[in-house]
């Protein structure tokens, strides 16, 4: 599992609605706090084989978003 | 029976799809957005995320992340004015403004030294803001519409006079939302701000303040906002930036349900039907010459006095035969300057989407009664 994440709980949504209209699985999810400096923050979960695909599709939305990081904690 | 006629004030009675939103929110979904990722947080979350897409929608602005879900529009339009005006600079008014512009550019005036015109909503109305442009312009507040009378301002004609001077637009779509077709692109309109309660036919305790574009704006209210919380400051991006606190889900469930019914209907044919109620009421005391009217234009508004009855007293006697109208200053005493009515103001009779003609039948016998027995 991959963790593409964003600054906010409305763009995770946003993101996730876009990805799953392309017909890729998401979900949001909550960041671990050593993906975090800044405290709370979230992020959209999805198979990492999907991960460009869908930094295309938030790109093309112009969803704002962080980073892809690995494997989901916890 | 109860003849509701105070729509300016807040719309009744409201879609039955409002009524069992709410119910089904508070029943089933309402978590709390944004503070957690479980279920009935996104639930309530995406109910939010729904209310910004067709505000975005009805309103026509390309940036639904930039509809700010506020307590009532004059929330949002203090967020507004207050986020993006500055010390030392200058704004301009409508004569036609409500207290809810009003009294933050006074407050403004007094704290940071910001100055303001006031334009004429007469004549070339664009001509007027131009002609009171200075140097120092960061903003044109003005109303779409005025709420004692049906004189809508030219905010396409003032939009496009502003483009390309680099003058913030921002609009009090109070009266207006839900009755006046509203596209923030094509008319050039920075920020959008209307209450959930009126024309949307949402519930009261729901307000938008819709940006455009993002923007540098100042913070009014601070506080939890669910993300970086290890930071001091509100998150950058909107709508966060603005949104500290628990927002009202149950509200916003109820608002998307009012959205939808305007986007169905069509603000043409809600305005058409509101100004056929309020026309057979006005032309049935047309030729009486103890009455005086001061709205004008098409529109659900009526203002009017018997000519040597206090507003109040009027308003009172309508009520004793259960017709609710509003009588006073409206909170505009601005806008009664403007429209030369007198200390004490007038009364409204203010028509909504849902209001019913025999609701003027109703008020014509109520108020010749009043006429033939008590003046």
């Amino acid at each position: 599992v991959c963790i593409i994440t964003v600054k906010t709980q409305t763009a995770a949504l946003r993101g996730k609605m876009a990805l799953e209209a392309s017909g890729i699985a998401a979900d949001v999810v909550g960041l671990d706090s050593t993906l975090t400096q800044k405290g709370c923050a979230y992020g959209i979960s999805l198979d990492c084989k999907s991960a460009s695909r869908a930094e295309g599709i938030l790109r093309s939305r112009q969803i704002p978003y962080g980073t892809v990081v690995g494997r989901a904690k916890g | 029976m109860i003849n509701y006629l105070d729509n300016g004030a807040t719309s009744f009675p409201k879609p039955c799809g409002v009524l069992r939103e709410i119910n089904r929110c508070m029943a089933t979904y309402c978590g709390n957005p944004g503070r957690g990722s479980h279920k009935m947080a996104l639930a309530a979350q995406e109910k939010l995320l729904e209310a910004r897409t067709l505000a975005a929608k009805l309103f026509g602005s390309p940036y639904p992340d930039g509809a700010v879900l506020t307590l009532n529009a004059t929330y949002a339009l203090n967020l507004a004015i207050l986020g993006l005006v500055r010390a030392g600079d200058h704004v301009i008014i409508s004569d036609l403004e409500h207290n809810s512009v009003l009294r933050p550019t006074e407050y403004l005036k007094r704290t940071a030294g910001v100055e303001y015109s006031v334009f004429s909503t007469v004549g070339d109305v664009a001509e007027n803001v131009v002609s009171l442009i200075r140097k120092n312009t960061r903003a044109v507040i003005c109303t779409h519409a005025s709420n004692i009378t049906n004189r809508a301002v030219p905010i396409e004609d003032i939009g496009r006079a502003l483009s390309g001077r680099g003058i913030l637009f921002i609009v009090d779509a109070s009266q207006s939302a839900g009755s006046i077709g509203i596209d923030m692109e094509r008319m050039g309109i920075d920020v959008l701000c209307a209450p959930g309660h009126k024309g949307l036919l949402g519930p009261q305790g729901i307000g938008i303040a819709m940006f455009r574009r993002p923007m540098e704006l100042e913070t009014v209210i601070t506080g939890g906002s669910g993300v970086h919380s290890r930071l001091l400051e509100m998150p950058d991006d909107l709508p966060d930036r603005l949104e500290a606190g628990t927002l009202p889900t149950p509200a916003a469930a109820g608002l998307c349900e009012g959205l939808k019914y305007v986007l169905s209907r069509g603000e043409e044919d809600i305005r058409k039907e509101e100004t056929r109620i309020i026309d057979k009421i006005r032309d049935a005391f047309e030729d009486d010459r103890r009455i005086f009217t001061y709205s004008e234009g098409e529109g659900g508004i009526w203002l009017f006095n018997i000519k040597g009855v206090p507003s109040q007293t009027t308003s009172y006697l309508l009520d004793k035969r259960d017709v609710c109208t509003r009588p006073g200053l409206h909170c505009s005493p601005l806008a009664h300057r403007t429209l030369g009515t007198p200390e004490d103001g007038a009364v409204r009779v203010s028509a909504g989407a849902l209001t019913q003609q025999w609701q003027a039948d109703f008020f014509i016998r109520a108020f010749r009664d009043i006429l033939e027995h008590e003046i």
